[in-house]
C-alpha cells in the first residue's frame, strides 16, 4: 500500500528523464509517452479509493528521510486528498491526451512542455496528499514554479513573459505569507503533522496566534486561487498554451486555495475571523469577477474571470460552513472541473481551427463544427445551471445552503445569497454569450478565412467532460454515491445526502428560475446595446497597476542611484568611510578613559616581527608613491610574500604554504592582464589623477581607517576569551578526528560545513568569470589586433611597434 | 597566450609539471596529519597548469588536462557533498566522518584512512578546477582565441541563445584542428 | 599585547583603503588584494602571542604548547575565497576594459565622453 502510494506520487517524476530524452525526436508524439504518468497515478489512486478508503477514515503513511533532522515524508490519505488526487490525475489524462493533439508539430520543445507538465502533476499530487504542512508547502511552491514555466512556455511573446512573471510574483509572495502562517501554527501547536492538527493539536493555542496564523495561511490560499485583491494574475496567465489553461488555471492549481481552506477547516473552525473574512472577500470576488467576465472580449479572458468568480464561491462556501461540517463542496468542485475544463478545451479548439479568440469576430460556426457546438451547448448550460446538467444540481444545493445560512443568526447573513444570486445571473448571461458568440449568428468571414477542421481526437476530451456534465446531471445519484465514499473526518457532515434531480417546487427552484430569467434579460439587453464596445474600466485594471509597480521599482532605484551619484564609487565610498571614521572614532574618543590600551613598552615589540612590519611599511609607501601599474604590482606582491613570512613567525605552516601559492597565482594572473593592457590605457590615466587636495583628503580618511583598525586589533588582543574554543579542537583532534594537523581537521571535520560552502563560493566565482568573458563578441579586426588592441608591455611589444610605424 | 620561445623553459616546465603534481598529491594525502591538505595541493596543481600554459600555450595545457576543468570542480563539489550526506542515511549528523584502521598491510604497514580524505579530495578538485578554468578562459581570451572551445559552446549557452563568442577571423579548417577537451 | 601586529593591521587597512578610494580600477584591484590580506592578519592577531609555542601539528611533541588553531583554519578558508574573488575581479576588469576602452572610473563616468557603441550581446 505504501509502495503503491509512493508510486502514484513519484510516477510523473520518474517519467521525466524519458520524456526529456525522446522529446526532440518524437515531437508531438511525446504526449503518448507522458500519458503513462496520469493514467498510472489515476489507476493507483482509484484502486486506493476503492480498497483502502472508508468514509471518514484516514490513513497516514510515514517514511523517515533524514531522521537526525526530524525530516520525514508524511503522506495522508483521506477523502479530501483522494478526491483532489483523482481530479488532478484524471484531468491529467484528458489534458495530456488533448495536448498531444493540440501541440502539433508546429510547436517546438515538446520535451520541455511535457516535462513541465509532469513536474507540475507530481507537485500537485504531492501537495494534496501531503501529511505535513511543511511538505505541503514545498510541493505548493513547486506547483507555482512549474506554473511559471508553463505560462512562459511561449516565451518569445512578451505577454507570456509578463503573465508568467506576474503569476510567480503574486503566488510566491502570498506563498511566503502562508509559510509564516504555517510556522506560526506549527510553533503554537508543537507539530506540523496535519493529522494531529486536525485532531485538535492547536486547541490550546492563544486565539490571537491562531487568528494571525489563519489570516496568513488564508492569504496564501487566496493568492493561489486568484481572489481579490490578487485576482488579476489569472487572466494574464492565459498567455499559456490552452491545455495548460485548462489544466492548471481552471481545474487543478487554482483549486489549491480551495483545497487548503478545506484542509485547515477543522483546525481553524473556532477562529472568529473565519466566516467574515472568507465570506466578504470571496463572495465579493465572485461578483466582481462576474462583472469583469461580462466586460471581457477575449474568450479565454471571459473563462478566466468566470473561473475566478467560481473559485470565490468555492472558497466562500467553506466560510459559511457550520460547526458540524459542510456538505456538497466536492459536488461543486467536480461540477466546476467538468464544465470549465471542457470550455477551455473548446476555446482551444476554436482558436486552433480559426486563429481567432476575440468573441466579436467569431460567429456562425455551428455548421463547420457541429460536434463542438453540441459539446459547448452542454458545458455552457452546465455553467449557467440549466436543468438536466450537473451545474443545475450544484446550484440547487448551493442555494439551499445559502437559504440555510440566511436563516441562521450570523452577521452578514443576507450577504452570500444576494451576491451569489446576482453573480449567477451574470453567469447565465456570459454562458449564453459564449455559445452564441461562437456558434450563433451569421457566419464570420474572419473566422472562416483560415479555417481548418479539428480532428476527432482533439474533441474527444471535451466530449467526455461534457458527457459527464450531462450524465451526472440526469443521474446525480451516481456521483453522489462516489462522493459519499470520499467523506472526510472533521470536514464533512457525516449524514449522507442523496442527490436527486427533482425536489418539487421549492424556494431554491423558484430562485433558480428567477436567476435564469434575469440572466436571459441581461443577455438580450447587453446584446442590443453596448456589448461590442464593452471594455474593463481603468480603475478595475489591477494588472496594469501591478505591472506599473513592477516596472517603477527599478526606475525609481536608478533615479535614486543617479541622484546620489552611486556610480562614482570614489565619491560615495569617501563619504561613507569618512562618516564611519567620524562616528566610530568619535565614540572611541568619548570612551577613551576605558578603551585606551596604554602606551607600548619595549616588551610589546618582537624584534623579528617588527622588522617584517617595517619592510611591509616600506612596500606600502612604494605603492602610494609609485605611479606605474607594474611597479605597484611588484610592491603588492612583495607585501604578499612578506606576509607569508609573517605567517611563519606565527607558527602557521599551512597558512604560509597557502599564502605563497595564492600570491604566486595572483601575481601571474594580474601580470598577464596588465601586460596586455595597451599603453594608452595607462598613459591616459595621467589626465585623470586626483588633485593634491583630494589625495590629502583620501590619505586622511585612510589614516583614520588604519588607526581605528589598529585600535580594534589592540582591544581584541586585550580582551581575549579566557577559554578559547581552539583548545577544544586541540584536545580533540586526535581522539575525535584522528588527525594530528589541527588546522586540517578543523577544515574538513569540525567545521566541514564552512569548507563545503566555501568550495561552492569558488565554483560560483568561476562560473561568473566564465560568463563575463564568453559573452564578449569581437569583430574580425579585434581578433587580428588581439583582444585589447596593441599591448603595452612585454608580450605584444612587436605589434605595438608595428602599429606606431603604421601611424607614422 | 602565445607560446613562449624559450627552449629551456619548455623542457624544464614539462619535467617540473610532473614533479609539482606528485608533490601536490603528496601534500593532499598527508594533509590530515602534517601541513598540507586539499587547498594547498589544489593550488599547487593549478599553478603547475599555469606554468604549462605559459610554456606551451594554453591549448596544449588544455589538452594535457583533457576534461573541462569545470567538470573537475563539479565532481569535486559533488564528492564533498556526497561524503557529507552519507552519514545522514545512517542516522548520523551531516558531515560526520568515519575512520578505519588497518594493520599489517603489505608494503604500507599501519594505515589509517577515513572519509575526511574523500572530502579533502573533493576540495582539491574544486580548487584545481576553478583556478584552472579561470586561468584558461582569461588566457584564451587575452591571446585572441575564443574564451571557450568550440566544443564547449553548447554546454555553456541555452539552445535559443546565439552561442557566445564566435570565430570571425579564422577559417573553418583551422577551427577543426582545434580539438579541445 | 603585540603592538607591531596591531600596527601592521592598521597599516594594511589604511593602505588598502587609500587604494580603493582611487579612480583607477587597477589600483582598486590592488586595494582589494591588500584588503583581503589585512582582514587575514586581523584574524591572526586573535591567536595570541606565538612566542615559545609550536605549530598546531601534534606530532613529535617537543617545545611548548601549540598555538590556537582556529584563527588559522579561518584564515586558510579566507585566503582561498579571497583568491577566488580577486580572480573574478581580474576578469571583471578585463571585461570592463573590453567594453568601455578605459580602466578609469573618472573617465568612465565623464559626461563628455563618447561611449563605445553598445554591443548587441
Amino acid at each position: 500500500m505504501v509502495a503503491l502510494l509512493f508510486t502514484a506520487i513519484l510516477l510523473p517524476f520518474l517519467l521525466l528523464p524519458a520524456v526529456l530524452a525522446v522529446g526532440d525526436r518524437w515531437r508531438a508524439r511525446t504526449g503518448w509517452l507522458a500519458l503513462a504518468a496520469p493514467v498510472g497515478s489515476f489507476a493507483i489512486l482509484l484502486h486506493l479509493a476503492l480498497t483502502v478508503a472508508e468514509p471518514g477514515g484516514r490513513l497516514v503513511v510515514e517514511l523517515a528521510w533524514v531522521p537526525s533532522l526530524g525530516l520525514d515524508f508524511t503522506f495522508m490519505i483521506d477523502g479530501l486528498s483522494l478526491f483532489f488526487g483523482l481530479v488532478v490525475s484524471g484531468m491529467g489524462i484528458l489534458v495530456v491526451f488533448y495536448a498531444s493533439h493540440y501541440l502539433d508539430d508546429h510547436y517546438r520543445h515538446h520535451d520541455r512542455f511535457y516535462a513541465y507538465l509532469l513536474l507540475f502533476m507530481g507537485a500537485m499530487l504531492g501537495t494534496v496528499l501531503a501529511g505535513n504542512l511543511l511538505l505541503l508547502f514545498v510541493f505548493w511552491e513547486l506547483t507555482g514554479i512549474t506554473s511559471f514555466l508553463l505560462i512562459g512556455f511561449l516565451h518569445e511573446k512578451s505577454e507570456s513573459r509578463d503573465g508568467a512573471r506576474m503569476a510567480l510574483l503574486v503566488t510566491a509572495t502570498t506563498g511566503l505569507a502562508m509559510l509564516a502562517g504555517i510556522v506560526l501554527l506549527g510553533q503554537a501547536a508543537g507539530t506540523y503533522e496535519i493529522a494531529a492538527l486536525m485532531d485538535g493539536a492547536a486547541r490550546n493555542a492563544s486565539p490571537g496566534t491562531l487568528s494571525a496564523a489563519f489570516v496568513l495561511i488564508a492569504i496564501g490560499a487566496l493568492g493561489k486561487s486568484a481572489q481579490f485583491p490578487f485576482h488579476f494574475w489569472l487572466p494574464n496567465a492565459m498567455a499559456a498554451p490552452t491545455p495548460v489553461s485548462a489544466y492548471l488555471h481552471s481545474a487543478t492549481m487554482v483549486k489549491l486555495g480551495v483545497f487548503l481552506i478545506a484542509r485547515i477547516f477543522p483546525v481553524f473552525q473556532g477562529v472568529e475571523l473565519w466566516a467574515p473574512l472568507l465570506i466578504t472577500i470571496c463572495f465579493g470576488t465572485m461578483l466582481l469577477a462576474a462583472v469583469l467576465a461580462l466586460l471581457s472580449q477575449d474568450l479565454k479572458a471571459i473563462l478566466a474571470f468566470s473561473t475566478v468568480s467560481q473559485l470565490g464561491f468555492l472558497i466562500g462556501f467553506y466560510g459559511m460552513g457550520p460547526a458540524g461540517g459542510v456538505q456538497g463542496d466536492l459536488l461543486h468542485i467536480a461540477s466546476h472541473v467538468f464544465y470549465k475544463g471542457c470550455l477551455f478545451m473548446v476555446v482551444g479548439i476554436v482558436d486552433h481551427s480559426t486563429g481567432v479568440r476575440d468573441i466579436r469576430q467569431l460567429g456562425g460556426l455551428r455548421r463547420e463544427l457541429p460536434l463542438l457546438a453540441g459539446i459547448t451547448l452542454v458545458a455552457a448550460a452546465s455553467m449557467a445551471g440549466l436543468p438536466g446538467t450537473l451545474g443545475f444540481i450544484s446550484k440547487e444545493y448551493m442555494l439551499k445552503d445559502m437559504f440555510a445560512y440566511w436563516e441562521g443568526s450570523a452577521a452578514l447573513a443576507w450577504y452570500p445569497l444576494v451576491f451569489v444570486g446576482v453573480a449567477s445571473a451574470l453567469k447565465v448571461a456570459f454562458s449564453a454569450r459564449i455559445y452564441w458568440g461562437i456558434f450563433g449568428g451569421p457566419p464570420s468571414e474572419k473566422a472562416l478565412a483560415h479555417f481548418h477542421a479539428p480532428g476527432l481526437g482533439m474533441q474527444l476530451a471535451p466530449l467526455l467532460l461534457a458527457g459527464a456534465c450531462l450524465l451526472f446531471g440526469l443521474f446525480p445519484g451516481l456521483l453522489g454515491t462516489g462522493l459519499a465514499a470520499l467523506q472526510t473526518a472533521g470536514l464533512h457532515d457525516p449524514t449522507v445526502v442523496h442527490y436527486s434531480l427533482w425536489h418539487g417546487v421549492t424556494r431554491e427552484f423558484l430562485t433558480s428560475l428567477l436567476i435564469m430569467a434575469a440572466g436571459a434579460v441581461v443577455f438580450f439587453w447587453l446584446r442590443r446595446s453596448f456589448w461590442a464596445r464593452a471594455r474593463i474600466p481603468a480603475p478595475l485594471r489591477f494588472d496594469a497597476g501591478f505591472e506599473g509597480l513592477v516596472t517603477a521599482v527599478p526606475k525609481w532605484a536608478k533615479a535614486l542611484g543617479l541622484a546620489l551619484r552611486f556610480d562614482r564609487q570614489f565619491d560615495y565610498l569617501a563619504i561613507a568611510l569618512g562618516f564611519m571614521v567620524l562616528m566610530v572614532g568619535g565614540y572611541w574618543w568619548t570612551q577613551r578613559t576605558v578603551l585606551w590600551p596604554g602606551l607600548p613598552t619595549e616588551a610589546d615589540f618582537d624584534p623579528v616581527r617588527t622588522l617584517v612590519v617595517g619592510l611591509i611599511a616600506l612596500a606600502m609607501a612604494m605603492i602610494i608613491v609609485m605611479r606605474r601599474w607594474t611597479s605597484q604590482l611588484i610592491a603588492v606582491s612583495i607585501i604578499g610574500f612578506l606576509i607569508t613570512f609573517y605567517y611563519v613567525l606565527f607558527r602557521a605552516p599551512d597558512l604560509a604554504m597557502t599564502q605563497i601559492l595564492v600570491e604566486s597565482a595572483t601575481l601571474l594572473l594580474v601580470l598577464l592582464l596588465l601586460a596586455r593592457f595597451p599603453r594608452s590605457a595607462e598613459i591616459s590615466e595621467i589626465g585623470w589623477f586626483f588633485s593634491g587636495r583630494r589625495q590629502a583628503v583620501n590619505l586622511a580618511i585612510s589614516a583614520g581607517v588604519g588607526l581605528l583598525a589598529t585600535l580594534a586589533a589592540l582591544m581584541a588582543m586585550q580582551h581575549r576569551h579566557p577559554d578559547p574554543s581552539g583548545d577544544y579542537y586541540l584536545a580533540n583532534t586526535v581522539p575525535l578526528a584522528h588527525g594530528t594537523n589541527t588546522v586540517n581537521t578543523i577544515l574538513v571535520d569540525f567545521r566541514g560545513f564552512d569548507t563545503l560552502l566555501e568550495a561552492t563560493v569558488l565554483v560560483i566565482a568561476c562560473l561568473g568569470a566564465i560568463g563575463l568573458v564568453m559573452r564578449y563578441r569581437r569583430t574580425a579586426e579585434e581578433y587580428a589586433a588581439g583582444a585589447m588592441g596593441p599591448a603595452g608591455y612585454g608580450l605584444g611589444r612587436k605589434t605595438e611597434k608595428k602599429a606606431e610605424e603604421a601611424d607614422q | 597566450m602565445k607560446t613562449g620561445d624559450s627552449y629551456i623553459f619548455r623542457s624544464v616546465a614539462s619535467f617540473l609539471f610532473f614533479v609539482i603534481n606528485v608533490f601536490a598529491v603528496y601534500l593532499l594525502l598527508r594533509g590530515h596529519n602534517l601541513p598540507g591538505g586539499g587547498f594547498i595541493g589544489g593550488l599547487g596543481s593549478a599553478l603547475s597548469l599555469i606554468m604549462l600554459s605559459m610554456a606551451y600555450g594554453v591549448r596544449e595545457a588544455q589538452k594535457v588536462l583533457r576534461v573541462d576543468p569545470v567538470r573537475l570542480a563539479t565532481v569535486g563539489l559533488l564528492l564533498a557533498v556526497v561524503t557529507g550526506m552519507l552519514p545522514l542515511f545512517l542516522g548520523e549528523p551531516f558531515l560526520r566522518h568515519f575512520h578505519w584502521k588497518f594493520d599489517g598491510l603489505p608494503l604500507l604497514g599501519k594505515l589509517e584512512v577515513g572519509t575526511p580524505l574523500l572530502f579533502d579530495i573533493g576540495i582539491f578538485l574544486v580548487v584545481v578546477g576553478v583556478t584552472a578554468k579561470m586561468i584558461f578562459v582569461l588566457f584564451r581570451s587575452i591571446s585572441g582565441l575564443t574564451a571557450l572551445n568550440p566544443s564547449e559552446w553548447r554546454r555553456y549557452s541555452a539552445d535559443l541563445e546565439e552561442p557566445v563568442e564566435r570565430e570571425h577571423s579564422r577559417s573553418s579548417s583551422e577551427l577543426e584542428t582545434e580539438d579541445g577537451p | 599585547m603585540m603592538w607591531e601586529t596591531a600596527i601592521l593591521v592598521g597599516l594594511m587597512f589604511g593602505g588598502a583603503c587609500f587604494l580603493i578610494l582611487q579612480a583607477s580600477f587597477v589600483r582598486i584591484l590592488f586595494g582589494f588584494i591588500l584588503l583581503s590580506n589585512a582582514a587575514n592578519l586581523f584574524l591572526l592577531a586573535m591567536s595570541g602571542r606565538p612566542d615559545g609555542k609550536t605549530a598546531p601539528v601534534l606530532q613529535g611533541g617537543n617545545g611548548g604548547p601549540p598555538v590556537d588553531p582556529l584563527p588559522q583554519a579561518l584564515i586558510l578558508t579566507a585566503i582561498v575565497i579571497g583568491f577566488g574573488v580577486i580572480a573574478y575581479m581580474v576578469v571583471l576588469l578585463y571585461r570592463t576594459f573590453l567594453d568601455q576602452h578605459t580602466a578609469n572610473a573618472c573617465e568612465l563616468f565623464d559626461p563628455r565622453r563618447e561611449r563605445p557603441k553598445e554591443d548587441a550581446s
